[in-house]
């Protein structure tokens, strides 16, 4: 069944990947911003600037790793299905509007973060215009679109090749070996229905937005919230997801060991869909006035969702390399080490996931500590180790083993995540640009950080070097 | 020990049993063995693993979930402390305060309780979402609720060490966010002293 070309979209897999290889890297350099800001290097800059970059970073880096690993996810199933490139390319254009007018809105300063809760967007207290709100609502409204779209055309071109059953897996779950599905689309099978499940909770969300906007009556802030969050929740969660999707698929190449469906696959991935949908309520707990059986569901769900993860991809991907002659390079290493970064960050997931802990780490900084750790130090190197491996195989192209930069990449991330461990541990609170006198020891942190965050830098500069650069060299194979 | 001090040694040994495994497998990538199937022998950690998970994330639920911050209809505390909130600041009242414009009307008030009472801070915003949390002499974070507006969030408390707490927003609120404040005094009963 499978093809031996790694791509049936070349052009579509170039676009995400230079639009990833550039708009990483400056979305990061607003990471920087703040962390100078919150060593107090910056001191004319007005605070406000510091709530627009982290809008603007939280939500340009979420939409960007979730959208790119989703594009890595369709190149890699156009191998054994066939997607109508033109609705791909709709929904690329879509999110590029969206992204255009979320920039727009940083040059005014609109700043409610990138989780923003009812009604903070209307209640800026002089900083942005009027109209920032409603861009806002109509850029969330766009990339919603997009991306449901997206979803939808893709459960239709998997849905042509394949028995919606089987797509998830529940003929091997029966004890059938045949068909055989490829992994890849059972996880795009997940991720495409809780990703239209969690959009349309936005569709919702963005309702209530509208509805005060339009009539200027107040909305029930709870229930919003937990629209936003289901939201959120779920769709950095299939960020990830949609990486791993690609690490099963692009792995076995390098380990040269199949990587086939298998009935614990398929249970886990089952019941992934299930907790993700349950999981999200972690979100709300310092919120008393949410019923108390809720908030006990959450941290069972939260608990759960670790046992697939680690029983399932984190065992496999080890499994995998166990003295085997594997082919260590670019790409390899950075879809094996990105599993690590999901591993230590969802470990500390699971414990803030625990009510009694949330009580005094909610929204301190172990929340950008567990999340940066599975995303810059997880995602980030999928997709980066996803990336290289296209790029190699498009142009003919041996990777090397770079291990000097992927150390420094190591090093830099889990450093730069522990300045943030530490300051959950010491009280820090989350979201400060500026830090008063309890908790004045989190500017030293955040110095230390930067320190931290100048490796990632070199490291992510020699990639752009070896593999980055030659996505923009004209192509050799058409010419 | 402190909550934040013992999850952070929890994690911390994981980080590093975590870490430590992906190098000893990464490692093992340089003595190949062609022929043998490990794929199969590693595979066979799954059962143990998935056991030792379910009984270790069990415990910890059964041993965590019964120390719910929540307080219930039936729990009576010594005091009712009354909390409104609105970009940006607080405003701690032993008088009831349910409405806005008590923010102005009822006036600063040193706040004194006595260690180890159990004291109720009934928390209201008035605008946005904000946060109340509370921060012990010694700069640790030891209790916090979301101030919702619409919705009142009854956090109960019992604080044992004297001295001056203070409280800031856990909830991004806007621009000045970072700047929202307020504090109280908790004395010893027998010397009446706050330090
Ligand atoms: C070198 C790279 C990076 C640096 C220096 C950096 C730095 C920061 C800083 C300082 C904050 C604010 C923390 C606070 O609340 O005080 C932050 C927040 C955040 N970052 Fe990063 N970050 C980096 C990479 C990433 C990546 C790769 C992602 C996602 C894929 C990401 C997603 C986020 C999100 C979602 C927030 C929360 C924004 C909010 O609270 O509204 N960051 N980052
Ligand atoms: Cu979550
Ligand atoms: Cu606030």
């Amino acid at each position: 069944m499978a093809s031996t070309s790694i791509s049936s979209l070349p052009l579509f897999a170039r676009l995400w990947s230079a639009l990833f290889v550039i708009l990483f890297p400056v979305l990061g350099l607003l990471g920087v911003f703040m962390r100078l800001f919150q060593s107090e290097m910056l001191p004319d800059i007005e605070p406000s600037w510091f709530y627009a970059a982290m809008t603007l970073h939280g939500l340009g880096l979420v939409g960007l790793v979730y959208a790119t690993s989703f594009a890595l996810l369709i190149t890699r199933l156009s191998q054994y299905v066939a997607f109508r490139p033109s609705m791909l390319y709709v929904s690329t254009g879509l999110t590029g509007i969206g992204v255009i007018l979320l920039v727009v809105l940083f040059l005014v300063r609109f700043g409610p973060g990138w989780y923003f809760l009812y009604p903070l967007p209307f209640k800026s207290a002089g900083v942005w215009p009027e109209w920032a709100p409603h861009v806002f609502l109509v850029a969330l409204t766009v990339l919603g679109v997009a991306w449901l779209l997206w979803k939808l055309e893709t459960l239709r071109a998997m849905a042509k090749s394949f028995k919606f059953s089987t797509m998830l897996g529940w003929h091997v779950l029966a004890g059938k070996a045949e068909p055989s599905v490829p992994p890849a689309v059972l996880v795009a099978t997940i991720c495409c229905i809780a990703g239209i499940i969690a959009l349309s909770a936005a569709v919702v969300m963005l309702v209530f937005f509208y509805y005060t906007l339009l009539t200027g009556n107040a909305a029930d802030a709870l229930l919003v919230k937990n629209l936003t969050f289901f939201f959120g929740h779920v769709l950095i969660n299939l960020a990830m997801y949609q990486g791993i999707g690609v690490l099963y698929d692009v792995f076995p190449t390098y380990t040269r060991h199949q990587w086939p469906m298998t009935k614990p696959m398929a249970i886990a991935w089952n019941l992934v869909l299930l907790l993700v949908l349950f999981a999200y309520f972690h979100h709300l707990y310092m919120d008393f006035a949410q019923p108390v059986a809720v908030q006990i569901i959450g941290q069972a769900a939260s608990y759960g969702t670790a046992i697939p993860a680690a029983v399932v991809t984190i065992l496999g991907t080890l499994a995998h390399v166990y003295r085997r002659r594997v082919e260590w390079n670019w790409s390899s290493l950075l879809l094996f080490f990105g599993t690590m970064g999901w591993a230590v960050g969802g470990t500390a997931a699971v414990i803030d996931s625990t009510v009694a802990a949330n009580f005094r780490f909610h929204n301190t900084l172990w929340v950008p500590a567990h999340f940066h750790t599975y995303l810059l130090a997880g995602i980030v190197l999928i997709i980066l180790g996803g990336i290289a491996h296209f790029v190699s195989r498009a142009r003919e192209y041996t990777l090397r083993p770079a291990r000097l930069p992927i150390s420094l990449l190591l090093i830099g991330a889990y450093g730069f995540v522990t300045m943030f461990y530490i300051g959950g541990l010491t009280s820090v609170p989350r979201r400060y640009a500026i830090y008063p006198i309890e908790v004045a020891h989190g500017s030293t942190l955040a110095q230390v950080a930067l320190v931290f965050v100048a490796l990632i830098m070199v490291g992510v500069a020699v990639y752009l070097w070896d593999v980055g650069r030659l996505l923009f060299l004209p192509s050799k194979r058409s010419s | 020990m402190q909550t934040q001090i013992l999850a952070f040694i929890v994690w911390g040994t994981l980080a590093l049993a975590v870490v430590g495994t992906y190098f000893f497998f990464l490692l093992s990538t340089r003595q190949p063995l062609e022929g043998e199937d490990y794929y199969r022998a590693v595979g066979k950690l799954r059962k143990p693993l998935l056991i030792a998970m379910l009984i270790v994330l069990s415990l910890t639920f059964g041993f965590t979930i019964g120390s719910l911050p929540y307080a219930t209809s039936r729990d009576l505390p010594d005091r009712v402390i009354y909390v409104g909130v609105k970009q940006f600041s607080f405003l701690l009242s032993s008088q009831p305060l349910v409405s806005e414009v008590q923010m102005d009307t009822l006036g600063g008030e040193l706040i004194e309780i006595p260690a180890n009472s159990r004291v109720e801070f009934r928390v209201r915003s008035f605008d946005v979402n904000h946060g109340f949390g509370i921060f012990a002499p010694s700069g640790e974070l030891v209790a916090q609720t979301q101030a919702m507006p619409g919705y009142v969030n009854r956090l109960i408390v019992t604080l044992p060490k004297e001295g001056t707490y203070s409280v800031l927003c856990l909830e991004y609120c806007g621009i000045a966010h970072h700047g929202m404040r307020a504090s109280f005094n908790v004395f010893s009963p027998v010397t009446g002293s706050t330090q």
